[in-house]
C-alpha cells in the first residue's frame, strides 16, 4: 500500500511541477528558518556531556561581605548571589572530601611563553592551571600522549599539555611529546597534545567569556604557587574588602580572594545530598573561626544548573526559536490554501477512485501521504540551507565558534517537516475526502 | 459596498476562512513582537557611551621579559609608553588605564559615602592617569581634572584622588556637589573626589552602567594598558605605528592594538543576530503570507467563476468585481487582525516575563495592522483584476 | 421593447468558424410574453446572450427600449443589465454562500439603492414568490423549485422592463415547473415583457407568441390571433 501511495503521490506531484515546486519551496523556507534558530538556541542549551552532567558539580561558597550580598547581575542568573569562584584555601580543604570519585581545582594565569626564536617572538599566553582529573572529567580528547597524573600534581612537576592549535603554532603540529618549552623562566616538558577540540560553550569554566576559544596550554595547579603565578584570565576575581594584590603572593594566595574553581564528579547523583552536607559542615566549622560572616549559602550545582545560573542559556534565543517555529506554522497554513486548490482540482479523479471502492479514510491517507512526501522534500532542502546559515551565525559569535546540526537537531527538523506537511495537508485532505463522488461523476 | 453580505458569507465558511484568519492573526502577533524586539535591540545599540568611540583604541602591552616582574619597572615602563604614545602624530589624548569601554564588564567595587549612612553602592572602579577626560571625550562639569601630583603608586596607600561620573554623584549625593567629599571603598581606602564628569555609559554585568570612579594611578599589573584617542581619520595610521614605536623603546613585550569600535561590534553580536534574524523573519513572513493570499484568492476566483459571471449579468461593473474581492480579503485581514491583537499582546506578555522584553507599544500594533492591510490589498489586486475579466456570458453556460 | 435586425454572431476558433446567429431579426413589443424554441445548437442561448448584453454581436443592430445598444461601454452595458434587464437562469445561479435575503439583494446593491428601500423591495419580492418563511435559508437548503423562485424574486426586486429567462424550468420537475410558469404569467400580467428560451412545449404554450430557431435563423413565427388585439402596452 505504501508503494502504491508513493506511486500515486509521485505522479500527482509531477503533474503540476510549478505548484509542487512552490509548495516544496514554502516548506523548505519554513524549515530552514525554524531549524536555524532552534539550532542556534540548542547550541547554548544542550547538555555538553550527556550522561555525565548530573554528576559533575561546581562549588561556590558565600564568603562575601557580612553587610551586603554579592551583587546581582543585570542579566538573568545568579539567583543565589554568591561569588563565581572560591578561595584557594577553601578549595584545598574541600578537596579532602572522600565523596567525589574525581575532582580538581583550577585557575587561569597569564605567562610569557618563549618558543624557539625561529618560530615566533615571545608572547603572553593564557594558561590553565588545573589538575589531572580535569581531562577525564570533561572528556577532553588527546591526539598525542596523555595528561599528567595525580602524582605529577602532588609533586608540582613542570609538565604541560598543549591544545591542538598551540601545538600547531609552536611545533608545527607533529608529535611534540617529550619536547620542552620555556614558560616564564622555567622549562616545561610536553606530555600530551589535545585532538582538535572546540566545545561551543566552555563548560568547564563558565566565568567570563564562555563562548570564546579554549585554552592553549594546561599546567599542573601546584606549579602556580611555586612560580608565584597570579590569576589573570578574563575571569572575575572578585573579593570584597581590601584590594588584594598578587605582588605579595603568599598573602594573596591565602586571602579571601576568590580566584579558584572547584569541580567534583560524584559516583551517582544520589551522592549529591551527602556532598552538600560535607560542604555545609566545612563552612559551618570555618564560621567558628570568624570566616564566612554571611548566612549559610553554599551553592553546589550540576553542570547544567550552573550553565543556567551563569546566564549561558539566553532567553532571547529561546524567544527567537519560538518565533521561528511560529513562522513555520504560518508557512504551513499558507501552503494549505495552495494544496486545497490542487486537491479540489483533482476531485473528478478522486470520485472515480471512490466509485471503485476507495473509502474516505483511503482517500484521506493518500492525500496526507502526498503532503508528507512534500514535507520531507522541503525539509531536506531547508535543512541543507540552514547548515550554511548556522555556520555563518557561528562565525558572528566568534572566529572559532562552530555551530552545526547534531543528531538531535536533524531529528527535530525531520519531525518539524512531517508536522508542516501534516498541517498544510490536513484541511485539504479532509475536504477532498468529504466530496460526494456523485457530484463529480455526473460531469 | 456590500460589507454585510460579505461578512455573513465569511462567517458561514468558518473552517476555510478560519485557517486564513488564524494565519493572519499569528502573523500579526509575530510581526509586531519581532518589530518590538528589533527596536529594543537597536535602541540598545544606538545608546551612546558618551565617549568618542569612533576615534578610540585600546593599547595593551604584554610583557614577557623578566624585568617586568618588578612593580617599579612596570610603572616606569608605563610612564615611558604613555609619553611615547603622545608623540605619535594623529594622537589627541592618551591615558594609562585599565578601563576598556564596551566589554560588557570591567572592574567594580563597593563604596560608601564617608560620614554618610553607610549604605554601600556597587560602582565601576578603574585607575587612570590624567588625560582620561580628554581621552574619553567627556566633559568635566565640576571641580578639576586629575593631575600628575595626584598619582599615588604606593600599593599600601589608604588614600586616593578620584573623579566620579555625574550619575554617580546624583546617586550618592542627590543634588549636592560631590567635589570635596570622600568615599570609603571596600578596602578602607579614602577616595577624595576632586572632579565630576559627564556623560558615562558602559554596560556592565551588574546594573551599574553609569556609575564610575577613576582614581589617579598607573595601571601596570600584568602589562600596561592605555586608551588612545586619535584625530578623526588618523586611526589606521596611528594603529600601525603604535606597536612599532613601543617595541622600539622596549623590546621585552608585545603590543596589541584594538579599536573600540571592534570591541563594541563584538559586544553587540547577540543584538545583531536578533535584529538580522527578526528582520529576515518579518520580510519572509510578509512575502510568504502575501503569496499565500495571491494563491488563495486566485483559487477563489477560479472556484467562483460562475458566481462572478452571474454578478456581471446582474449588473456588476468590472470595478465592482475587483472591489468585491478587495473588500472580502480586507475583511478577512481585519478579522485576523482583531484576533491577532489579542495574540500579539499574549505573545508579548510571554516575552516580557521570560526574556525581559519591552512591552508592546500600541503604535507598533497599528503599524503592523497597516502593513497587513497594504499587503492584503497588494496581494489581492492581481487575482481580483483577473476576476473582473470573467465575461458575463459564463452565467448562461451549461453547468 | 426589443428590436433586433439582421443580427450576426460568429464564434471563431483556430479550426472552425461557427455562425451561431445569421440574419437574425426579432421584434418584441412591450408587455409581450415570447417563447423562443428550437433544438440544441439552434442558437437559442446565443440569442439570449446577445439580447441580455452578455455577449457582443458581430453584425446588425439591436435596440432595447428604444435605445441603440450596439457599441456600448462595459459600464453602460452593466447599467442596462442591472436596471432594464432581469435574468432567470436554468441552473438558478444563486450565490451559494448567501442566504435568500442577500441573494435577492445583489442587483439592488449594484444600483446603489439605500438600505431601507432595499429591504422593502426584497421583502415584497420574496413575499410575492411565497418564500418569506425562508428568508434566511441558504440555497443548499432549498429545493430546485424554491431556488428558482428566489431567482425570480431577485428579478422582481430589481423590477426591470424586460425579463430574459433561459430554460427556467429545465432543471425542475413538472409540478415545480408549473409553479414557476404561474409566477411568470403573473409577472407578465403586471406588464413586464418576458422573453423565454425553452425546450418544453408546455412552457412554450404558456407564452403569447412562439419563435422557432434553427441553425441561427428564425424559422417559424406563430402568433395566436387571440392576442393580437389584446396587446398590453406598458
Amino acid at each position: 500500500m505504501v508503494r502504491y501511495n508513493l506511486k500515486i503521490a509521485a505522479k500527482s506531484l509531477r503533474r503540476n511541477p510549478v505548484l509542487t515546486a512552490v509548495i516544496i519551496g514554502g516548506i523548505a523556507l519554513g524549515i530552514c528558518i525554524s531549524t536555524t534558530f532552534t539550532t542556534v538556541r540548542h547550541m547554548f542549551t544542550r547538555d555538553p556531556l550527556p550522561g555525565k552532567s548530573q554528576r559533575l558539580l561546581y562549588v561556590r561558597l558565600d564568603n562575601w561581605d557580612k553587610d551586603n550580598p554579592y551583587p546581582a547581575s543585570a542579566d538573568s542568573g545568579n539567583v543565589h548571589r554568591v561569588p563565581p569562584q572560591i578561595t584557594y584555601k577553601d578549595a584545598v580543604e574541600l578537596m579532602r572530601s572522600p565523596i567525589p570519585v574525581r575532582q580538581f581545582m583550577s585557575y587561569v594565569g597569564r605567562l610569557a611563553v618563549f618558543p624557539d626564536r625561529r618560530v615566533s617572538r615571545p608572547f603572553i599566553q593564557r594558561i590553565r592551571l588545573t589538575q589531572a582529573d580535569f581531562f577525564p572529567m570533561f572528556d577532553v580528547p588527546f591526539q598525542y600522549g596523555h595528561s599528567w597524573d595525580r602524582r605529577a600534581d602532588a609533586n608540582g612537576e613542570q609538565v604541560i599539555v598543549l591544545d591542538n592549535a598551540m601545538n600547531q603554532r609552536l611545533f608545527g603540529g607533529g608529535n611534540s611529546v617529550g619536547k620542552t618549552l620555556q614558560i616564564k623562566d622555567r622549562n616545561f616538558t610536553v606530555v600530551g597534545v589535545l585532538a582538535p577540540w572546540r566545545p561551543f560553550i566552555r563548560m568547564y569554566d563558565l566565568v567570563g567569556n564562555w563562548a570564546g576559544p579554549p585554552d592553549g596550554i594546561y599546567m599542573p595547579f601546584s606549579v602556580g604557587p611555586r612560580m608565584e603565578i597570579g590569576p589573570g584570565g578574563d575571569t572575575d576575581t572578585p573579593s570584597w574588602g581590601a584590594n588584594i594584590n598578587f605582588n605579595d603572593y603568599r598573602t594573596a594566595l591565602m586571602s579571601e580572594m576568590n580566584f579558584v574553581q572547584l569541580w567534583v564528579e560524584l559516583r551517582s547523583p544520589a551522592d549529591r545530598a551527602a556532598y552538600q552536607r560535607y560542604v555545609d559542615d566545612y563552612v559551618l566549622q570555618q564560621k567558628k573561626g570568624g570566616r564566612f560572616p554571611r548566612p549559610l549559602n553554599n551553592v553546589v550545582m550540576s553542570l547544567r544548573e550552573s550553565m543556567v545560573d551563569f546566564g549561558v542559556i539566553r532567553p532571547k534565543l529561546s524567544a527567537m526559536a519560538a518565533i521561528s517555529v511560529l513562522f513555520l506554522v504560518i508557512c504551513s497554513l499558507n501552503l494549505s490554501g495552495l494544496v486545497l486548490g490542487k486537491f479540489l482540482a483533482r476531485a473528478p479523479e478522486v470520485s472515480v477512485r471512490r466509485a471503485l471502492g476507495a473509502s474516505r479514510i483511503d482517500v484521506f491517507l493518500q492525500h496526507i501521504f502526498e503532503c508528507e512526501l512534500v514535507g520531507i522534500a522541503g525539509g531536506a532542502i531547508g535543512m541543507l540551507i540552514s547548515v550554511g546559515v548556522v555556520r555563518f551565525i557561528g562565525k558572528l559569535i566568534s572566529d572559532t565558534s562552530v555551530i552545526s546540526l547534531d543528531a538531535e537537531m536533524i531529528a527535530s527538523a525531520i519531525l518539524l517537516s512531517l508536522v508542516a506537511g501534516f498541517v498544510a495537508g490536513l484541511y485539504p485532505a479532509w475536504r477532498i475526502c468529504s466530496v460526494q463522488p456523485a457530484v463529480q461523476l455526473k460531469v | 459596498m456590500e460589507f454585510g453580505p460579505i461578512a455573513r458569507a465569511i462567517i458561514r465558511n468558518k473552517v476555510r476562512f478560519g485557517l486564513i484568519v488564524l494565519q493572519i492573526a499569528i502573523t500579526l502577533a509575530v510581526v509586531t513582537n519581532a518589530i518590538n524586539m528589533i527596536l529594543a535591540e537597536r535602541a540598545k545599540m544606538l545608546r551612546p557611551s558618551g565617549f568618542d568611540d569612533d576615534n578610540l583604541m585600546w593599547v595593551q602591552s604584554k610583557p614577557f621579559a623578566n624585568a617586568f616582574g618588578e612593580r617599579a619597572y612596570r610603572i616606569t615602563s608605563a610612564v615611558a609608553d604613555e609619553r611615547e604614545l603622545r608623540t605619535i602624530p594623529g594622537v589627541l589624548a592618551v591615558s594609562n588605564t585599565y578601563f576598556i569601554p564596551w566589554q560588557g564588564g570591567g572592574s567594580s567595587g563597593s563604596v560608601k559615602v564617608a560620614g554618610g549612612d553607610g549604605t554601600p553602592h556597587q560602582v565601576q572602579m578603574y585607575s587612570a592617569t590624567p588625560g582620561i577626560i580628554d581621552t574619553l571625550g567627556v566633559r568635566l562639569i565640576e571641580g578639576r581634572d586629575l593631575r600628575d601630583t595626584d598619582i599615588d603608586d604606593d600599593p599600601n596607600s589608604k588614600a586616593a584622588t578620584v573623579l566620579i561620573s555625574h550619575a554617580m554623584e546624583q546617586l550618592l549625593f542627590g543634588n549636592q556637589s560631590a567635589v570635596g567629599r570622600q568615599l570609603i571603598d571596600g578596602g578602607g581606602t579614602v577616595n577624595n573626589i576632586v572632579g565630576v564628569f559627564d556623560p558615562f555609559y558602559n554596560p556592565y554585568g551588574f546594573p551599574i552602567h553609569e556609575y564610575a570612579v577613576f582614581a589617579a594611578g598607573h595601571s601596570s599589573y600584568g602589562g600596561a594598558t592605555f586608551l588612545v584617542r586619535t584625530q578623526p581619520g588618523a586611526m589606521k595610521s596611528v594603529a600601525q605605528q603604535i606597536p612599532k614605536k613601543l617595541v622600539a623603546i622596549n623590546d621585552g613585550r608585545n603590543v596589541d592594538v584594538q579599536s573600540i569600535d571592534d570591541i563594541k561590534h563584538q559586544y553587540f553580536t547577540e543584538s545583531r543576530i536578533i535584529v538580522g534574524g527578526m528582520t529576515a523573519v518579518i520580510v519572509l513572513l510578509l512575502l510568504v503570507t502575501g503569496l499565500g493570499i495571491v494563491g488563495v484568492t486566485s483559487f477563489a476566483v477560479t472556484e467562483r467563476t460562475r458566481q462572478i459571471g452571474t454578478r456581471r449579468a446582474l449588473g456588476a461593473t468590472r470595478p465592482a468585481i475587483v472591489r468585491y474581492f478587495l473588500v472580502e480579503n480586507w475583511m478577512i485581514t481585519s478579522f485576523g487582525s482583531i484576533l491577532g491583537l489579542a495574540l500579539a499582546y499574549a505573545l508579548n506578555f510571554l516575552l516580557v516575563t521570560s526574556t525581559q522584553a519591552v512591552k508592546l507599544d500600541w503604535r507598533i500594533v497599528a503599524i503592523g495592522i497597516a502593513l497587513l492591510w497594504v499587503q492584503t490589498i497588494a496581494a489581492t489586486l492581481a487575482p481580483a483584476i483577473r476576476a473582473a475579466s470573467v465575461p458575463p456570458v459564463i452565467a448562461t453556460r451549461a453547468v | 421593447m426589443l428590436q433586433m435586425e439582421n443580427i450576426r454572431k460568429v464564434y471563431r476558433t483556430d479550426l472552425v468558424e461557427t455562425h451561431a446567429l445569421e440574419n437574425f431579426s426579432l421584434d418584441v413589443g412591450g408587455g409581450e410574453f415570447v417563447a423562443v424554441t428550437g433544438p440544441s445548437g439552434s442558437g437559442k442561448t446565443t440569442f439570449l446572450n446577445v439580447a441580455g448584453l452578455l455577449d457582443v454581436f458581430d453584425g446588425g443592430s439591436y435596440r432595447l427600449a428604444g435605445k441603440d445598444v450596439s457599441r456600448l461601454s462595459d459600464r453602460d452595458m452593466s447599467r442596462i443589465r442591472n436596471q432594464s434587464i432581469g435574468f432567470i437562469f436554468q441552473s438558478f445561479n444563486l450565490i451559494p454562500d448567501l442566504d435568500v435575503f442577500d441573494n435577492v439583494d445583489v442587483p439592488l446593491r449594484y444600483r446603489g439603492i439605500a438600505g431601507g428601500e432595499r429591504k422593502r423591495r426584497i421583502e415584497n419580492a420574496v413575499e410575492m414568490v411565497g418564500l418569506s418563511s425562508r428568508m434566511h435559508h441558504l440555497p443548499s437548503q432549498l429545493s430546485g423549485g424554491q431556488q428558482q423562485r428566489v431567482a425570480i424574486a431577485r428579478v422582481l426586486a430589481a423590477d426591470p422592463e424586460l425579463i430574459l429567462a433561459d430554460e427556467p424550468t429545465g432543471n425542475l420537475d413538472s409540478l415545480m415547473a408549473r409553479e414557476i410558469m404561474d409566477l411568470l404569467d403573473e409577472i407578465n400580467r403586471r406588464g413586464t415583457t418576458i422573453v423565454m428560451v425553452t425546450h418544453s412545449p408546455e412552457c412554450a404554450a404558456r407564452a403569447s407568441r412562439e419563435i422557432h430557431l434553427l441553425d441561427g435563423k428564425v424559422v417559424d413565427i406563430e402568433r395566436p390571433p387571440a392576442l393580437v388585439g389584446s396587446r398590453v402596452v406598458r
